[in-house]
């Protein structure tokens, strides 16, 4: 069992806070991924996960056992780097082979030529090479195994690294960014490649990004970093449709969500001169943020329902759907609006002319000043869970 | 301007600097080509032929075969390889490590003891030698090979140089060496070391020049000919047999440059590698 347990993480770089009392219950076989800015400590989690950089105080367990006294490799995890870290002078093979060999061999048995002399390095050598290439068949590189990282492509290297890390048979496997040096198509397939091997080792993995995307798309669930602190834990689709935060609603999503500042009345929340019929827990009078997903505004208003009066300024074409751009009238925010191509076509919406958009005020989240969620009667009703 | 004109400009930039590299190369390169001529010349001519380059008669065979009969020459060079190849082992021994951990490790003291590396570097060997030698003699070890290289096990311009290499080193490979289960040890000696070739190099040039050409801590060391590195066995050449033979002097001293410049060659990529690669310049 490998669940992983994060108690009261903080930790300093001189005089700024990096880590401020993370704590985080991570399930055996999860894909749980850390997602914010840079600089939001989400790899420094990693590196302490690691063993790779002590904390200042909390504590971290893996299956039920404290390991904040083991050295990095007793920890039984394995990392793969943004930067992919192989050694520059070993083939594929020699890199892949290189935990087993540390694993498996004592300090006298390792140096090189005189360790050869041994029978046992000999019989674990053969060993070693054996799952190497076993690991190396998964992986499809087995043609690369005498080739140099100098000789490699990104995606290759990249796959090297996850074999480095699968030959041990880690209990947690940490990914620091690891498809950030890929090019666009390849990230895509590397994402589902990592998915697939994740549902195959049904290991826990902890994967840090800066892509919401990646952090939608692949975990169980998503913690969202910000200066240090866990701001929100969730499914992807909670992160999405029921954000606590105002800097979660902003950083899950693309096209960003749309934000328009409004006031709060006995009656609902007044945006510009139309007013929407959303309750929300704080006093009337009260200025907030209105956040609007792209699917939550559309072309067609609704009678008895509030409109919002715009102006198209940019239509992005993406074949199957369009992202409308519009300023609204009065205040000039800009708002994106998620449209088929149908509905588009249907309404002839020509650039720089008035357009009345619809607001499905039941998908509308509100935000107090300090960012908290304040629409508390939406919030229940909208939760979509993700059928396991 | 026209293309022309351009080129006519390009080519009178690209003139002038050449002419100013091949001033600044004739100036460091003409007295070793005198020490050349000078050695296939007949001794009546060093004297006399003025700044005629051409001698009149060769006498290199005489010159030669003097300088490596009349004097132990070749025993003076395998002295300087035994005391260079010493140093230079010691000294890597102790600079990677030292480096590695200037570079890459963090631990209370490492400001301080990288201050005190600097300040080392600005230390004349002039000022430690007294001391070295009064130990050295109190202990019985002069005119030994050992008293040749002990002041020197020790660089701290190694450490320096080494230093600045691997700080440029991804930390990510050493992160994930520490997870393979590398020992610090073994990550100096199996990653880090065989990407640190070039700075190996650079280092290495530096090191053999200038223990090859040392006469200062030799002389004040040693007296015999026995442990003798090539240019005190010059110079006890000249005082003992030759006297007054230029042609064979610098016969003998051709022949003692001659490994050093072979060394470069034989280095010359790496070293400009090392040291483009250290910022040591």
């Amino acid at each position: 069992m490998s669940h992983l347990e994060l108690t009261g993480l903080s930790k300093s770089f001189g005089t700024t806070k990096v880590l401020n009392d993370v704590s985080l219950s991570v399930r055996n076989g999860e894909f749980l991924t850390l997602v914010g800015a840079s600089g939001c400590g989400k790899s420094t989690i990693l590196r302490v996960i690691a063993g790779l950089e002590p904390q200042d105080s909390g504590t971290v367990q893996i299956g039920g056992r404290g390991v904040d006294h083991l050295r990095p490799k007793q920890r039984k995890v394995a990392m793969v780097f943004q930067s992919y870290a192989l050694y520059p002078h070993m083939s594929v093979a020699e890199n892949m082979s290189m935990p087993l060999v540390m694993q498996r061999l004592n300090l006298a048995e390792r140096l090189p030529l005189i360790g050869r002399l041994s029978a046992n390095c000999r019989r674990v050598m053969t060993e070693i090479a054996a799952e190497v290439d076993a690991v190396a068949k998964q992986l499809q590189i087995e043609a690369l195994l005498t080739r140099k990282p100098a000789q490699l492509s990104g995606g290759q290297r990249q796959r090297v690294a996850l074999g480095r890390s699968m030959v041990r048979h880690p209990d947690v496997f940490l990914m620091d960014e690891p498809l950030s040096n890929l090019d666009a198509k390849l990230r895509v397939h590397m994402r589902a490649e990592l998915t697939d091997l994740h549902r195959r080792l049904g290991v826990t993995f902890i994967y840090v990004t800066h892509d919401q995307v990646e952090a939608m798309t692949m975990s169980d669930r998503v913690a969202l970093m910000d200066e240090g602190r866990i701001v929100q834990l969730g499914t992807p689709s909670d992160l999405y449709h029921n954000p606590s935060d105002l800097r979660v609603a902003r950083f899950i999503g693309s096209p960003q969500i749309n934000i328009v500042s409004g006031t709060t009345t006995a009656q609902g929340i007044l945006v510009g001169e139309a007013l929407l019929p959303i309750a929300v827990s704080s006093p009337a009078g009260q200025v907030v943020s209105v956040g609007l997903r792209p699917e939550a505004l559309s072309l067609d208003p609704v009678a008895g329902q509030p409109n919002l009066a715009a102006r198209l300024t940019r239509v992005e074409n993406l074949g199957a759907e369009l992202f409308l751009h519009f300023v609204l009238q009065e205040s000039g925010a800009p708002l994106v609006l998620r449209a088929t191509l149908q509905d588009y076509e249907r309404h002839k919406a020509r650039l720089n002319s008035p357009v009345a958009l619809g607001v499905e005020c039941a998908r509308a989240l509100v935000f107090d000043a300090a960012g908290h969620r304040v629409d508390q009667a939406s919030r229940a009703a909208l939760r979509l869970e993700v059928p396991a | 301007m026209s293309r022309a004109t351009l080129r006519t400009d390009r080519l009178i930039g690209s003139a002038v600097s050449h002419a100013f590299l091949l001033l600044g190369a004739a100036f460091i390169l003409l007295p070793f080509v005198w020490m050349l001529l000078t050695s296939i010349r007949p001794a009546s001519e060093v004297f006399t032929a003025g700044f005629n380059p051409i001698p009149s008669r060769l006498a290199a065979g005489i010159n030669y075969s003097e300088a490596l009969t009349k004097s132990p020459l070749l025993q003076y060079m395998l002295n300087g390889v035994f005391v260079c190849a010493g140093i230079l082992i010691i000294q890597l021994l102790v600079a990677i490590p030292g480096g590695y951990a200037l570079a890459k490790l963090s631990f209370r003291a490492q400001p301080v003891i990288f201050g005190l590396v600097l300040f080392g570097l600005t230390v004349p060997v002039q000022v430690t030698a007294l001391p070295i030698y009064i130990a050295l003699a109190k202990l019985n070890l002069l005119n030994t090979y050992f008293a040749i290289m002990l002041p020197f096990f020790l660089s701290v311009f190694g450490i320096f140089l080494f230093r600045q290499f691997f700080k440029s080193f991804p930390q990510e490979i050493i992160h994930a060496a520490r997870l393979d289960g590398f020992t610090e040890l073994e990550i100096i000696i199996r990653i880090i070391t065989p990407s640190a070739v070039p700075a190996i190099a650079a280092f290495a040039v530096f090191s053999i020049t200038s223990h090859w050409n040392d006469l200062y801590w030799p002389l004040i060391v040693t007296t015999s000919a026995d442990h003798a590195t090539p240019p005190l066995g010059m110079m006890i050449f000249r005082d003992q047999e030759t006297g007054s033979n230029y042609g064979a002097l610098m016969a003998g001293a051709a022949i003692i440059t001659a490994p050093l410049i072979l060394v470069f060659l034989f280095a010359q990529r790496q070293f400009v590698r090392g040291i483009t690669m250290t910022g040591v310049k």
